[in-house]
């Protein structure tokens, strides 16, 4: 059990976990992405299931588990093509503003919400050319507020003023360097630089805005080592680089040279605010609990992590941990010490 | 080009080994050879994976932990019988269910369900005594036939008389008081206490063997006595000519041709006692390998001659369409609605309607069921922009078929090289040249007519069968 994950220089100390299974108000249905915004509030997209599209939703929360409402629904059954109603929700990021976009990756389009939620429109024509969106996942805006989408079915890249208009963009499908495989998350570091989840590849690759290729994150020191199916990256302000290895149920922290330093598993060691208010509701299910001898190992562990972002400001990371409905968040450490051996 | 009768066999090959093929799959497939086909079934090589779980996963990520919600757990299913390049392997999962069929009625995980399914895909074609011992271990069957419940001081005989009349012997091999010994055998064999659903969703169970709460008495089974434990049980049944000849027998049924219900077999004559005894042998003589009673059935002359022999499963139907029409080569959404489809017939997959499993041959037909199924069929093959039916409509074009009769003939051998009767042919006939010759200068309306011919094809009795 970590949940001190110390390297020289600097630890990610784990603080809290948000959320329960739920598929309306203060829980999450398969959250699939994550933005923060400066004060502390997030917001996360819930995939959730055909068989209950209740879920599809945008949550917003802050980090300190106060629930503030959510918005966005499902639009496929209801026969409607609004922007604020959703097939597959996808990706999410925040303009400078604070506005929030959301990604459809069905119907190929972005969907504006003000902070509160409100709809304020939306773009995106479904193709695959230049400006077109073909399966738009991850997003990020950059520092000029130009919003950068991953198309994962036809695997570009490509960036947008903040009401739509095409700017420019790379990418084609293939595994060579530059070329991708239904690629999924992106995040922007504070150069301008590109870091691309290259899903289908197992690797993570590095770009100028340009479109140029500068590295690719995909050590293979051994089989275990490799990543399966990374869905998400974000960088912190040092430059490390977090990856969220979704199929090995992991984040795969690595330095700024690309050279993996450490691992984490995840450490929800205690219940959330949401799960221990949905716990004090029904006493069988602490019983039930109690009798289980390795409940905390089992407990804290990521289950297909699909989503993950750093908030600068505060030095936080935060992990979508998906199929376990909740947010992981750990706390960047620079001037850690690991204490004296003898205590 | 492919000779048409190796087509038509490689066709019913796949229909039984596997949820049908394309014709394009299915002309690669004869150039490499009916045998070595069935080997590759058998063994598949290293390089295939199976369904594609993480496409599906990443886009409905609820179908991987779906917990007590069936609906997601059937999708996952269903979407790995289309996608899996190990059909056999599959199919073998499917076969385990209705031999070991565990329900989520009971179960409500759905979890618990696909992790029982997914063993029955690792082991379904090894060794039947690791597969029977493995079974035993297995949470949702633990939970399935109460053998949590079954304590040294309270023994319960659910699991042990099921082990006994449903997954190895059959009745009459066996007497009350082995029951008894069975369980006995088992008792101590549970489940850990498991992580409840709040807050987080369901958590994995796992099997427990608690030393403290077993029998360790001395039991006397099928005329063995012994301090024995669930494993000496599992020695000596499947060592028992009953049990070969009741494994090989659901083999039969499943593969090659529609058996008597099960609780008939202790009074009617398997269809084909000598093919009956061949497999036994083979099952016995290579102790107890599936595989490769597999392989010897498959590669057999009785297996070959059985073409449209056994009704098909409604798992099957629908299986075998989206195959043929080419929905769902990706987890497009609509997964949710198309998996119900085999419970509309009949076949709801992941909770059978009890223990013993489902009721095959004639059983899967009733008025309800046979319209549905004629439905599903009629309504995928009036989706002429699948890439499946765009490949059959350019296939005819490149072919030249222009005339009634060559319309209804591109259609059998279309949807498995299907054979007729005289009365059947001759009405699907009439009804082709009342449309006259097909006019490819207008390719949308020749779609529609040989969308419409499948859709009638689809419709008779012949179809029903694999």
């Amino acid at each position: 059990m970590a949940e001190i994950t110390a390297v020289a220089g600097r630890a990610w100390v784990y603080s809290h976990n948000i959320g329960r299974n739920g598929a309306a108000g203060m829980g999450f249905s398969q959250p699939v992405s994550i933005a923060a915004a400066k004060d502390g509030v997030l917001y996360v997209t819930n995939r959730a299931t055909e068989q209950n599209p209740g879920g599809i939703r945008v949550t917003k929360f802050t980090v300190d588990q106060e629930y503030i409402g959510e918005f966005g629904r499902q639009g496929l059954a209801y026969g409607d093509n609004e922007p604020s109603t959703f097939t597959w929700i996808s990706g999410v990021a925040l303009d400078s503003a604070g506005d929030v976009y959301v990604a459809d990756e069905w119907q190929c389009r972005v969907a504006i919400f003000d902070a509160d939620g409100n709809p304020k429109g939306g773009f995106g024509v479904k193709g695959e050319g230049e400006g077109e969106l073909s399966g738009p996942a991850g997003m990020a805006f950059d520092a000029d507020d130009n919003l950068w989408i991953v198309n994962s079915f036809n695997s570009r890249i490509q960036k947008f003023t903040k009401d739509g208009q095409y700017i420019s963009g790379f990418g084609s499908k293939g595994d060579a360097e530059g070329q991708f495989e239904m690629p999924d998350g992106i995040d922007i570091d504070g150069s301008g630089d590109l870091f691309i989840a290259d899903w289908g590849n197992n690797r993570v690759q590095k770009f100028t805005p340009g479109g140029t290729h500068l590295r690719t994150f995909a050590h293979q020191v051994n089989g275990q080592d490799a990543l399966n199916h990374p869905t998400d990256v974000c960088v912190d302000g040092d430059g490390d680089i977090y990856v969220a290895d979704w199929m090995n149920d992991r984040v795969v922290i690595y330095d700024p040279e690309g050279l993996p330093i450490t691992y984490l598993e995840g450490d929800a060691v205690e219940v959330s605010k949401w799960g221990q208010m949905g716990l004090d509701a029904n006493p069988d299910m602490v019983k039930a609990r109690r009798r289980v001898p390795d409940m905390v190992e089992q407990q804290r562990k990521f289950v297909k992590p699909a989503a993950i972002t750093f908030d600068r400001e505060n030095r936080r990371l935060l992990v979508c941990d998906t199929a376990r409905n909740r947010v992981q968040v750990y706390e960047k450490d620079d001037e850690y010490m690991d204490p004296q051996i003898n205590l | 080009m492919s000779n048409k009768e190796d087509l038509a066999l490689m066709a019913h090959l796949m229909r039984r080994a596997g949820f049908g093929a394309t014709w394009e799959e299915l002309e690669a497939l004869v150039d490499k050879g009916y045998d070595a086909v069935v080997d590759e079934l058998v063994d598949p090589p290293a390089d295939r994976h199976g369904g594609k779980a993480e496409l599906l996963i990443r886009y409905y990520p609820g179908c991987l932990l779906p917990g007590g919600n069936p609906v997601m757990g059937q999708a996952n299913w269903l979407y790995n019988m289309v996608s899996t390049d190990k059909p056999l392997e599959e199919k073998m999962a499917l076969f385990w269910h209705h031999v070991f069929a565990t329900g989520n009625s009971k179960l409500d995980n759905c979890d618990q369900m696909l992790t029982q399914i997914q063993m029955f895909r690792e082991l379904g074609m090894g060794n039947y005594q690791e597969l029977i011992l493995e079974l035993s271990k297995n949470p949702a069957m633990i939970y399935w036939l109460d053998n949590n419940e079954n304590h040294r001081d309270a023994v319960n005989e659910n699991w042990g008389r099921e082990l006994l009349e449903l997954f190895t012997m059959g009745v009459s091999n066996y007497t009350e008081v082995d029951v008894r010994e069975a369980s006995r055998a088992f008792t101590g064999w549970t489940i850990t206490p498991k992580l409840p659903r709040q807050p987080y969703g369901r958590y994995p169970w796992r099997f427990e063997y608690r030393e403290a709460d077993h029998d360790f008495g001395e039991k006397t089974f099928l005329g063995q006595t012994g301090n024995f434990n669930g494993e000496d049980i599992i020695d000596i049944v499947v060592k028992e000519p009953a049990t070969a000849r009741f494994i090989c027998r659901h083999l039969y049924n499943f593969f090659v041709a529609d058996e008597p219900q099960v609780p008939a077999w202790t009074i009617e004559p398997a269809r084909d006692e000598e093919a009956l005894d061949n497999m036994c042998n083979v099952f016995e003589e290579s102790n107890y390998e599936i595989r490769e009673v597999l392989r010897f059935m498959l590669k057999s002359d009785f297996f070959k001659e059985a073409r449209f022999q056994k009704i098909k499963s409604p798992a099957e139907v629908v299986a075998s369409t989206m195959k043929m029409v080419g929905s769902y080569q990706f987890p497009d959404p609509g997964l949710a609605r198309i998996c119900r489809e085999p419970g509309y017939m009949g076949q709801d997959i992941l909770d059978p309607p009890s223990v013993e499993g489902w009721h095959t041959g004639s059983e899967w037909i009733n008025s309800g069921s046979l319209l549905a199924r004629i439905n599903f069929v009629a309504d995928s093959v009036n989706k002429t922009d699948l890439p499946g039916m765009q490949n059959i409509i350019s296939r005819m074009k490149g072919e030249g078929i222009t005339t009634p009769d060559e319309l209804l003939e591109g259609c059998l051998d279309s949807m498995g090289f299907l054979a007729l009767s005289d009365e059947t042919r001759e009405q699907l006939s009439t009804h082709a040249n009342e449309g006259g010759n097909l006019d490819w200068s207008d390719e949308a309306a020749a779609a529609e007519r040989i969308a419409e011919m499948m859709a009638l094809v689809g419709a008779t009795t012949e179809y029903q069968f694999a």
